[in-house]
């Protein structure tokens, strides 16, 4: 297990690394152990976000956790000890505002859902951070050189008013894609009120390339991923438990997904949104990415796939 | 009483605390004037809790006639369904008289309705803001608005594409009869239900044999689309999601779309929706659920007070749950 010594050497070793490559340190990517949702996690993320150097002081933090159905038992949410762990970092290193917006893409009460999966009660003051994204007022946003079929989407207004999208998805396989992670996650910002419940237009105009798409319209991100205890099997709903005990992060999504791709043993190289990032962006190669913290092989767990989708299994 | 009755009633007790603690929870009505929150009262009875919505829906009506999920915007959904729940309760005058100016100025030129002045596309939304205007004595496009809601029905495949899916063993994601929520895009049960509604509201008033086997296609979509357990979710029983289970707002509204079908061949789904009954897990989830069984004859208990309703369009759906015995009910005669 990681304790705080470690942590510190692997950063610092990791940032005399980094000196003077800015590129470098924003593909990093930590891998924290975490054995339980009863760690201290608010001292965790605050080393994290102080590690990858996050502007926080006086910004407007938008939180984006994975809600997607009323259960507080099965993995299929992020889980709201590490969000309300996440608010807490943020405020402590003095951000102007934190906001938490979700819009949920099977279901429409998205507060009671919230309340089922124990965010009003793990969270103080939910409610008031709180925006449904699925009714948030919406603005037509055009996406440039976009790898789906779309030219544009409407968006909600929420995630522009924000200075740092901050995305925190659960570790989990996904039936479609292989693996919903902190990219993925983004489809819960695409308004429910004009695209419906789910959100199909993204699947008809590529799942993976309207992933990569989203990506692109958010420059300031950064990833928190709740691999305490994610989802193998038939992800993202129907899947079952699967305890990783990590928290993996990074300002660089698609370096995390990867990140969280090898440690699940699926091959991000094999993951189409993923390769759809690194023709785009030249500077980044998969599975390049350097990893503070824990090793990925540390850490390492075998994440079952949907049969159809074993091609996807990193040969290890 | 049984476990699950009993279970139900510490929930109720603890939703009523929990909304006597927080207060009114939707973000926008939080902050209108005290006497519109639309806390539940414990021991309140029909006549009063319909009393009460009606004011959280007038109070909440913004200046230009139209309503917004939180009251603080407009948009055609709780627009359609606080004009429908007014109706349905009795309540005509002017804030009705204004929505539904509201909602018949926002019909688009192609006959239907965006689900916000902002977009720029027609959508479901059409079929909720026919149900609302064709209740009423506003003028509007009706027969521009019926078209609209038939061609946004997906129709039977080409032969040669049905030959494709056939030969791979697939469903067509565009299955005949079927209405999407974004034009263009695969048909869903929620969508289809509401197309099913209003179509069946147009057939009133037309003597359409189109009309008649769109609709009967789409019965036949609704059929073919439920889950294992015998309801509906948001439409994904098939590949990889086969073990997908029902929720109660899809089932319900499901039931009262298919209102006047064989109840020998919805047995199950009634089964389910009166056990969901127990466990809504929304207001939404029980309105509907309480629609559709009444709508299927049976009588289910109007209680409320297990769920807040947390924006404009659960109070309105709970309003025409209270109502659904009442003949001005355009959801439940359509």
């Amino acid at each position: 297990m990681m304790n705080r010594r470690h942590f510190l050497l692997g950063s610092f070793a990791c940032l005399a690394a980094c000196h003077g490559n800015r590129t470098s340190l924003r593909h990093s990517v930590t891998i924290a152990r975490a054995a339980s949702y009863s760690a201290d996690l608010v001292d965790l993320i605050r080393r994290i976000l102080v590690e990858h150097r996050v502007a926080v002081k006086g910004q407007r933090i938008l939180l984006k956790p994975n809600l997607v159905e009323f259960s507080s038992s099965a993995p299929i949410n992020t889980h709201p000890v590490l969000v309300a762990s996440v608010v807490e970092a943020f405020i402590s290193l003095g951000a102007a505002q934190v906001c938490i917006g979700e819009g949920p893409g099977h279901r429409r009460m998205t507060l009671d859902m919230a309340e089922a999966a124990g965010f009003f009660q793990s969270i103080p003051g939910f409610e008031k951070r709180f925006t449904d994204l699925n009714i948030d007022a919406v603005v037509l946003t055009r996406l440039p050189r976009p790898f789906s079929s779309l030219s544009g989407l409407y968006l909600p207004q929420t995630v522009f008013d924000c200075d740092l999208v901050v995305s925190l998805p659960k570790m989990k396989t996904h039936h479609w894609t292989g693996a919903t992670l902190s990219m993925k996650n983004l489809f819960g910002i695409v308004p429910g009120a004009v695209y419906g419940w789910p959100k199909n237009i993204l699947h008809w105009a590529g799942i993976d390339e309207c992933i990569a798409d989203l990506h692109f319209l958010f420059p300031r991100q950064f990833s928190i991923v709740d691999g305490i205890e994610g989802m193998e099997g038939n992800g993202p709903i129907l899947g079952t438990p699967k305890w990783a005990g990590v928290v993996v992060a990074g300002s660089h999504p698609p370096s995390v997904d990867a990140t969280c791709c090898e440690i699940m043993q699926i091959d991000p190289r094999k993951i189409k949104y993923l390769k759809l990032i690194s023709r785009r962006d030249p500077a980044w190669n998969i599975g390049a990415s350097r990893q503070i913290g824990e090793s990925i092989e540390s850490v390492g767990t075998r994440f079952a796939l949907h049969p159809d989708l074993e091609a996807l299994r990193l040969v290890v | 009483m049984s476990s699950l009755e009993g279970e139900n009633r510490e929930r109720c007790i603890d939703a009523v605390r929990h909304l006597d603690r927080r207060g009114f929870p939707a973000r926008a009505l939080r902050e209108a004037p005290a006497q519109t929150q639309n806390d539940a009262t414990v021991g309140e009875s029909r006549t009063a809790e319909v009393d009460r919505l009606q004011r959280t829906l007038i109070q909440a009506q913004n200046i230009n006639g139209g309503w917004g999920y939180n009251g603080n915007s407009w948009w055609t959904e709780p627009t359609a369904l606080a004009i429908l729940a007014l109706h349905a309760s009795g309540c005509k005058g002017t804030p009705y008289d204004r929505g539904c100016g509201w909602l018949a100025a926002a019909q688009r030129k192609d006959g239907g309705w965006s689900p916000h002045l902002t977009v720029h596309e027609s959508t479901w939304v059409t079929s909720l803001a026919f149900l609302a205007l064709a209740g009423s004595s506003v003028r509007f496009n009706e027969k521009a608005a019926i078209e609209w809601l038939k061609r946004s029905v997906n129709q039977t495949l080409p032969a040669f594409e049905q030959f494709i899916f056939r030969a791979l063993q697939l469903n067509s994601p565009k299955m005949a009869g079927s209405a999407p929520w974004f034009p263009g895009t695969a048909g869903w049960v929620i969508p289809t239900s509401l197309t099913l509604l209003s179509l069946s509201r147009a057939a009133r008033a037309a003597n359409d044999p189109e009309l008649v086997n769109t609709m009967t296609a789409s019965r036949s979509y609704l059929l073919a689309r439920r889950c294992v357990d015998g309801g509906w979710n948001h439409g994904g029983s098939s590949y990889r999601s086969e073990n997908a289970r029902s929720y109660p707002e899809s089932t319900g509204l499901a039931l009262l779309a298919l209102g006047g079908v064989s109840t020998t061949q919805l047995t199950p789904a009634l089964q389910l929706a009166e056990s969901f009954l127990g466990c809504a897990e929304s207001a939404e989830g029980l309105a509907w659920l309480q629609m559709g069984l009444t709508k299927q004859g049976r009588a289910p208990t109007l209680d409320s007070g297990q769920f807040p309703c947390r924006t404009i369009r659960e109070t309105s759906l709970r309003l025409l749950a209270l109502t659904a015995d009442s003949p001005r009910n355009c959801l439940m005669a359509a």
